[in-house]
């Protein structure tokens, strides 16, 4: 067997302590650490969502500390960058000022931004008016923007307004939800059944 | 009869109020029922509580209502302001008033046309608006009925 040609000790002593030193120097330099191997996930996506709820029930009161709506969702997302929060088949009393019956807002989605004072509701949205004394009146439209501190609420879709056995369609819609007027922006297209 | 035919609307914008029962329509408004068409700038419809259309307020310049009701002499008409009453089924044209019927005319201030009877009963100065002066009168001009043509029922 090939002897191993003698190396004289020192240089062996010598050959470790330089490879010691060698990777005392490399761990500092590579930062190599017990973390740097099971590299956490960490995700930046920006629309990370910070919290959500399911089946949850939300009571925004306003400044007199009386309820201005009951919010019901299947599910409540809330954005951490934008403070918003995404809701899946939104349900939305409303509650007039003065008295007067509450208004029913329904959706497939919704978005309620300002802290409450935007809820934009899109995909199926329905506007009921609970006026009992009156049959109530129905609109439905596509996509509708609440402002519950102006007691106001829009779209520029085309909505259908059904009330009794009356039919109107428009296209743009203002509502002015404490004195339940109706502002028809354009194309108007009515129709009164004769009893 | 016209009266039981969907009344339809057509309008540039409209704002309807929920309290008070009231729409108003405006923008080269049409309204339409059965033969009867209803023309205006602006239209305020009345419904009551179950939402039947009670009254329609029809202002332009002017407003227009035409009827040819089925068997019945055809009506033309036109005014300022034209009020419509559903329950009473009557129809009175105020201001420049003016009902065209068989060749008949009729014009002046005030014109109230019974659609059921289709006969004009009523027509006088605007009292309160008159023009003041020499009495505002309605004058009717009745066309002479040609020898040949038998009366019209």
């Amino acid at each position: 067997m090939p002897t191993i040609p003698k190396i004289p000790r020192y240089l062996l002593t010598a050959g470790f302590i330089g490879l010691a030193v060698v990777l005392g120097l490399s761990i500092g330099y590579f930062n190599i650490r017990p973390a740097s191997f099971n590299d956490s996930l960490t995700i930046s996506d920006p629309n990370q969502p910070d919290f959500f709820m399911e089946n949850n029930r939300i009571l925004m009161l306003n400044e007199q500390g009386t309820p201005a709506y009951e919010l019901t969702s299947v599910r409540a997302t809330h954005q951490a960058d934008d403070d918003s929060t995404k809701l899946e088949s939104p349900r939305l009393i409303f509650y007039r000022a003065e008295d007067g019956e509450p208004w029913l807002l329904e959706a497939e989605h919704g978005v309620v931004t300002q802290a409450g004072d935007q809820v934009e509701l899109t995909d199926n949205v329905l506007l009921q008016s609970q006026n009992p004394a009156q049959s109530d009146r129905r609109m439905t439209t596509q996509a509708l923007t609440l402002f519950p501190a102006r007691n106001y609420a829009e779209t520029a879709q085309s909505v259908k307004i059904e009330n009794a056995d009356n039919v109107t369609n428009a296209v743009g819609m203002q509502v002015y939800l404490n004195d339940g007027r109706l502002e028809l922006l354009s194309t108007v297209r009515g129709q009164h059944e004769v009893r | 009869a016209d009266r039981d035919q969907p009344i339809r609307i057509q309008a540039n914008s409209a704002t309807l109020d929920d309290r008070s029962n009231t729409a108003v329509y405006t923008g080269n408004v049409i309204i339409t029922q059965g033969s009867m068409r209803l023309t205006g700038n602006r239209v305020t419809l009345n419904t009551d509580a179950e939402g039947a259309v009670s009254k329609i307020v029809s202002q332009g310049t002017p407003a227009t209502y035409k009827q040819t009701p089925e068997g019945g002499s055809p009506v033309d008409s036109r005014g300022q302001t034209i009020e419509y009453l559903a329950d009473a089924d009557r129809v009175v044209l105020i201001d420049d008033a003016f009902l065209e019927q068989d060749g008949n005319t009729f014009q002046g201030e005030y014109i109230s046309y019974d659609i059921t009877r289709e006969v004009v009963d009523a027509g006088r100065a605007n009292s309160n608006g008159g023009t003041g002066g020499e009495q505002d009168r309605i004058e009717i001009l009745i066309q002479p009925r040609k020898r040949s043509e038998p009366a019209t029922p």
